[in-house]
């Protein structure tokens, strides 16, 4: 029969025909990417996990160090506290020798200044604030050139250039019954002075002067105290000066 | 493993989703508020460990102070005023300088404001003492140089000169001295 072996509804088996092959797995774009964003997330939240941890612990250790710190700066407050009152007596100390001024550079400004026809009948100094002394004097003169010459001379010096001179008053005019009277010129010089402009004597001679031996009996001191002597001051009362 | 089923997908995205926004990112907010807290705690142990080192380096400075000049010190500027010994150091004065004494005594305390910069410090004491006395001009200026040369100080609050008919100057002094306790 021709064909017959064609014509059956069963199939038949091809024995030259290899097993069928099972299709490949198909893996989509899609699940591809959710895979990928699954483990990431895994290993996202395993790596802040552990590293939550790790700040944790150095969290605790910064604490802890704080906590040193902040007990050894406690425990250092009798130190602070001898600081504090040594830097205060250091800053007090320093303000007073600041403000401390030399009377003698005064007068040897005054004796700089006043000329040979002046002589000083008064003198009065007042310290009326830190950054204030006021000198008053009270200068007798015999001509009226003297005492213009007296206030260029006062005025014209470092010191005393604040000069100002008042209440002028003269004694022993000449009058018809005594024409040779002789006449006094009497006026008050005031003076301004800020303390930052006197030389400090005491710094000046401590840097220059030789060590003196000779000490002042001084019942609170502790340190051998220079002779007052060392300070030479010279009068110049010379017109031409 | 997992399979490709569709289910299978939207349950795996929305448990990563979950994760994320359950776990990770509060945790992620941890970690930014454990690093702001660490890095302000070491900086502020970093400013206490500087203070501790300064404070150790001025007590050393402090420490290291001869004994001489904080006697120096206490003598320029001390806790206390004794104005006895004050006065009988002027009185020393006086007879080194061979100044004619007349008035000497103790005036009494002011409180005195050295300056402004000071103001939240307490302030020394001032201890006024008046003197006055007879003498030849340099004998005067030897007097004022003493003055200016003792251990502590003596400020010339007043000085008021007039000569006399003898030819010696008439001197009245306002001085003041300092004790400084806190």
């Amino acid at each position: 029969m021709p064909g017959s072996s064609n014509t059956s509804f069963i199939p038949k088996h091809t024995p030259n025909k290899g097993e069928r092959k099972s299709s490949p797995r198909q893996l989509f774009l899609g699940t591809l990417l959710v895979r990928i964003l699954f483990f990431a997330v895994l290993i996202a939240a395993a790596g802040t996990f552990f590293y939550e941890r790790s700040l944790q612990t150095d969290l605790t250790v910064a604490i802890t160090n704080f906590t040193t710190a902040a007990s050894s700066y406690n425990a250092d407050g009798e130190k602070l506290a001898t600081i504090r009152r040594m830097d205060n007596r250091l800053r007090q100390a320093g303000e007073i020798f600041a403000g401390n001024v030399s009377t003698v550079a005064i007068f040897e400004a005054m004796e700089e200044a006043t000329i040979v026809s002046s002589q000083l009948k008064a003198l009065e100094i007042t310290r009326e604030k830190p950054d204030k002394i006021l000198v008053v004097a009270n200068v007798q003169t015999n001509t009226f050139d003297s005492t213009l010459f007296q206030r260029s001379i006062f005025t014209g010096n470092d010191i005393l250039s604040s000069a100002i001179v008042e209440d002028v008053t003269v004694e022993g005019m000449a009058t018809e019954e005594a024409p040779t009277t002789d006449t006094n010129i009497l006026f008050k010089t005031t003076i301004t002075i800020n303390p930052a402009d006197i030389p400090n004597l005491l710094i000046k001679d401590a840097i220059f002067a030789p060590v003196v031996e000779e000490t002042v009996p001084t019942a609170t001191t502790t340190e051998p105290a220079p002779a007052a002597a060392e300070v030479e001051i010279g009068f110049t009362n010379d017109e031409s000066s | 493993m997992m399979g490709n089923s569709l289910l299978l997908q939207v349950l795996t995205a929305g448990l990563a989703i979950g994760i994320v926004i359950t776990y990770i990112q509060p945790t992620i907010g941890v970690i930014r508020t454990h690093q702001d807290d660490i890095a302000k705690i070491e900086a502020e142990a970093n400013t206490i460990n500087g203070t501790n080192q300064l404070l150790a380096d001025l007590y050393k400075q402090v420490n290291d102070i001869a004994p001489r000049d904080k006697a120096a010190l206490m003598t320029y500027l001390p806790d206390e005023v004794d104005d006895v010994r004050v006065l009988k150091d002027l009185n020393n004065m006086g007879e080194d300088t061979g100044v004619l004494m007349g008035e000497l005594n103790y005036g009494g305390i002011e409180p005195l404001v050295l300056s402004d910069d000071s103001a939240n410090v307490s302030q020394p004491d001032g201890h006024l003492f008046n003197i006055s006395f007879m003498s030849s001009y340099e004998q005067f200026k030897e007097m004022l140089g003493l003055l200016e040369r003792n251990n502590y100080p003596f400020l010339v609050r007043s000085l008021n000169v007039t000569p006399t008919e003898g030819g010696l100057l008439s001197v009245k002094l306002v001085l003041v001295t300092y004790s400084y306790k806190e």
